[in-house]
């Protein structure tokens, strides 16, 4: 029986005064479970980046509560709130977000450091061996192809092992090889290590990775597609994305 | 990005460069008119003369040259800050690579870089601290050349060994190597910007230390005011005119005494040689050098730098010497047979000279003249004139008979002191009495000094000798905090992104702030201590080379003084350090608040 990682219940984020308010979430509610790969969709400004930076507690929303393994993350302050953004969750920014006066090994331990931990652990070769990024270990990000900058910021984000990886747009900086190669990795993360991960995407080809993809529209939830892969192909499942995502009005139909 | 040519790319950097340097000149010229005059007029009240007494004077050709100087300074900057970079794409420029940031350290390279930095700057504080710097113009840029290379040198070779130590050490700090590659990429391997401003503190330092030094012990060695006027009297004509002057109803209501004093040349052979008709005397000096003898050879450079063994020796009576001192409120001085002082000048010799003469004296130095032996009982060094009538660097004070024995009656001059009524001062105060004083004899169409003139001089000594070097020590002083500062803040704002990567990976503000705090300590560190370690050879070097002769002999007081001022700026820049981290503490509480951009 899979766990509830994360819960959002009745979420509301406005932005603005009275006069001219802009309400991003709306009430949206959701839920993710362990090992699930849950895409986020929705057309510009529906609120899906909103959402991840609330559960990421980059912003705080007006009202609602985010649960994580039950616990509510508002309540969440100072070492509680570092721990909860260094071990609970890894976060994958759609520019990377790599320290450019850092190493790609000094960027992937930078988690480490920041939480006390010492050493160089057997997973950083293991996921350095993975994500094909063994050679530019020693290289800083200036010496690093696009591609190669998001899987050291996917080993950053995976490095403390967290209950759920946050991905904001992850190929959106990317050419369709390495978003595609970067979305392999990611799949097979989550297929063989079980991790959870929760991706805001515009990319159709990129949301065929997932197992269920929530559409979102003014704040609340529109859609939900599901996919059982063993009854559909990821091309079926990306056709139907499409097509949602057409009823939306927007989106990308990249071919990897 | 969009294509603009590098040429209209550089004449706009230039017209702005150009804009913001004359806004610069309009505004600062008149402010430092202002403040200028404001500093004479606080010199004017302070020393007695009276605001109404000060003159407002403007010079148009000093306002060219500061204008001249101010940019012809911004043109050579930008030649040579264009030099480096004239053949680089302005894209280059805006985006250095890491590569270029982070270049690889060369330990060999590096610890040749701190040997030489050493050896330059030892080299170059040995030259000022002899005084080899001292002695031209050549060897004094020979040796801020070496200081300034040596600086250089001594900054990036230790910069680039402490950054290897550093990696290599394993911090306590959660964020060490984050901290480590800051520090790498803005002050161990970018150390040009830091070592100019060391150098700038240094001078502030230097500076400061010197000129307190110098104006406290000037303003407790005090003011030498003897009398208010000399006149001279140069022929008998000049001699009857002063006299009638003097004796004067209004002159009788203006002053308290008016006193002569003699002073002649001791006619020596030497001193006739062409015309033997004349007077002569026989003088040697042997038995001074012999006495001489049991001193040092330091003290007895001193005396050779006294010239005590000339042959032109001035004579001056020793009544005239009395009616000074009594007018002065002192007791007069007595000489019994055989005996006779010595004069040097206040001006000239310091207290180290008067220290070594009164060594000298335990020996009992005497003097023969016409076979008569004269034993040196002490030596008078105050003024015998108002101002510069006369000066005698060293000679001999002999009593009246003695003097009318030994002098050519033909070449005597009467130096007459004039003191102006008690009443006067007391109404009007010094430097207004002397003014009145001044007014009343310019009528009289007679040569004559007053104090105003002595006053003046000693008071552009001391402006020159400390409040120029004060004034320019703060300057430098600001400019250096300024830079450094500045480097540091606009470093912390360029590279916010990377703070805020390190919230959202989970840094908590501690260990954020941790790593701050120890980037702005080397920041400041290596700069500050590199200008306060070499600041106490340049204090030194100061002390030993261009050290006024009034002050001379004060060591001890001087270093003392020194020392403390040195411990005060330690104070301040701990302050400023302080301030500093405060904004950028303020810097990292609003970088944890990130917001949303919308």
């Amino acid at each position: 029986m899979k766990q509830k990682i994360l819960e959002v219940q009745a979420l509301y984020k406005e932005y603005g005064k009275k006069e001219n308010i802009t309400k991003a979430l709306n009430g949206l509610s959701c839920s993710v479970m362990e090992g699930e790969f849950l895409g986020i969709m929705g057309s510009s400004g529906s609120g899906k980046t909103t959402l991840l930076n609330c559960i990421a507690t980059m912003i705080s929303p007006t009202k609602g509560k985010i649960l994580l393994k039950g616990e509510d993350i508002s309540g969440f302050k100072g070492g509680k709130l570092a721990e909860y953004r260094g071990n609970e969750i890894g976060y994958l920014f759609q520019d990377f977000e790599l320290l450019d006066n850092l190493t790609g090994r000094e960027n992937i331990m930078l988690p480490m450091a920041i939480h006390g931990e010492t050493g160089e652990p057997e997973s950083l070769e293991q996921l350095a061996g993975y994500l094909e990024i063994a050679e530019v270990l020693d290289k800083f990000p200036a010496q690093m192809s696009g591609g190669q900058k998001q899987r050291v910021a996917a080993a950053r984000a995976l490095i403390l092992k967290p209950a759920l990886i946050l991905a904001d747009e992850p190929t959106v900086a990317l050419d369709s090889k390495n978003a595609k190669s970067l979305m392999d990795k990611l799949a097979g993360l989550n297929e063989n290590q079980n991790t959870t991960i929760m991706m805001v995407t515009h990319d159709g080809n990129a949301a065929s990775y997932c197992s269920r993809i929530l559409f979102i529209q003014d704040g609340i939830i529109f859609h939900e597609l599901r996919r059982n892969p063993e009854e559909e192909s990821q091309q079926d499942f990306y056709k139907r994305i499409i097509a949602v995502m057409a009823q939306l009005g927007g989106g990308s139909a990249n071919v990897y | 990005m969009l294509g603009m040519k590098r040429r209209r790319l550089f004449m706009w950097l230039m017209a702005e460069d150009f804009y913001s340097g004359t806004m610069a000149l309009v505004i600062g010229l008149p402010v430092a008119v202002f403040l200028s005059e404001m500093i004479s007029l606080i010199t004017a009240k302070l020393i007695g003369l009276g605001i109404i007494g000060h003159r407002f004077t403007l010079s148009v050709e000093g306002l060219a040259l500061t204008v001249i100087g101010f940019l012809g300074i911004k043109l050579a900057a930008n030649i040579l800050l264009s030099f480096k970079i004239i053949k680089r794409e302005p894209y280059r420029l805006m985006h250095d690579t890491q590569e270029e940031k982070l270049k690889i350290v060369n330990e060999k390279r590096s610890l040749g870089m701190l040997v030489f930095g050493i050896l330059f700057l030892a080299i170059a504080y040995a030259m000022a601290i002899v005084g080899i710097s001292w002695e031209n113009l050549q060897y004094f840029g020979f040796t801020l050349v070496l200081g300034v290379l040596g600086t250089f040198l001594l900054i990036k070779g230790f910069c680039a060994i402490f950054s290897k130590l550093i990696k290599n050490r394993k911090g306590k700090e959660e964020l060490h190597m984050f901290t480590f590659r800051q520090l790498q990429e803005n002050v161990f391997l970018r150390s040009g910007a830091l070592t100019i401003s060391s150098l700038l503190v240094l001078v502030a330092i230097a500076c400061m230390s010197y000129g307190i030094s110098v104006a406290v012990t000037n303003l407790q060695n005090g003011n030498r005011h003897n009398m208010d006027f000399t006149f001279e009297q140069y022929d008998e004509e000049s001699g009857k005119n002063i006299r009638n002057l003097m004796e004067q109803e209004k002159t009788k209501e203006l002053i308290a005494d008016w006193r002569g004093i003699r002073v002649t040349y001791l006619p020596t052979r030497n001193l006739w040689e062409e015309d033997t008709d004349r007077k002569t005397c026989e003088y040697d000096t042997t038995s001074m050098k012999q006495a001489a003898g049991n001193l040092s050879q330091e003290q007895r450079d001193i005396l050779e730098n006294i010239n005590i063994y000339r042959d032109d020796l001035h004579m001056i009576d020793l009544s005239g010497i009395n009616e000074i001192l009594k007018n002065q409120g002192k007791e007069p001085l007595s000489l019994e047979e055989g005996e006779l002082f010595v004069y040097i000048d206040p001006e000239v010799y310091g207290a180290e000279e008067k220290k070594t003469f009164d060594s000298y004296l335990q020996y009992h130095p005497k003097m023969l003249i016409d076979d008569e032996e004269y034993v040196i009982k002490a030596v008078c060094s105050f003024d015998i004139v108002v101002d510069r009538s006369i000066t005698i660097g060293f000679g001999i004070v002999l009593p009246d008979e003695l003097f009318d024995r030994y002098a050519d009656e033909d070449n005597i001059y009467t130096y007459w002191n004039v003191w102006l009524s008690k009443s006067l001062i007391e109404e009007k105060g010094l430097m207004q009495a002397v003014m009145e004083g001044n007014r009343y004899f310019s009528g009289s169409g007679l040569e004559f000094e007053n104090y105003l003139q002595n006053m003046g001089r000693q008071v552009f000594y001391v402006v020159a000798a400390s409040y120029l070097t004060i004034y320019l020590a703060l300057i430098f002083l600001i400019i250096a905090n300024t830079v450094i500062s500045l480097l540091y803040l606009m470093q912390e704002k360029k590279t916010k992104r990377r703070y805020h990567t390190l919230i959202r990976l989970g840094s908590t503000y501690e260990k954020i702030w941790a790593s701050a705090k120890r980037q702005i300590k080397w920041y400041f560190g290596v700069p500050l201590g590199a200008a306060f370690v070499s600041g106490i050879f340049g204090v030194y070097s100061l002390f030993s080379g261009i050290l006024p002769s009034n002050v001379r002999g004060q060591g001890l007081m001087l270093i003392l003084i020194a020392v403390i001022v040195m411990i005060i700026l330690c104070v301040v820049e701990c302050a400023y350090v302080k301030m500093v981290m405060h904004i950028s503490r303020e810097n990292i509480v609003q970088m944890m608040e990130i917001r949303r951009i919308e």
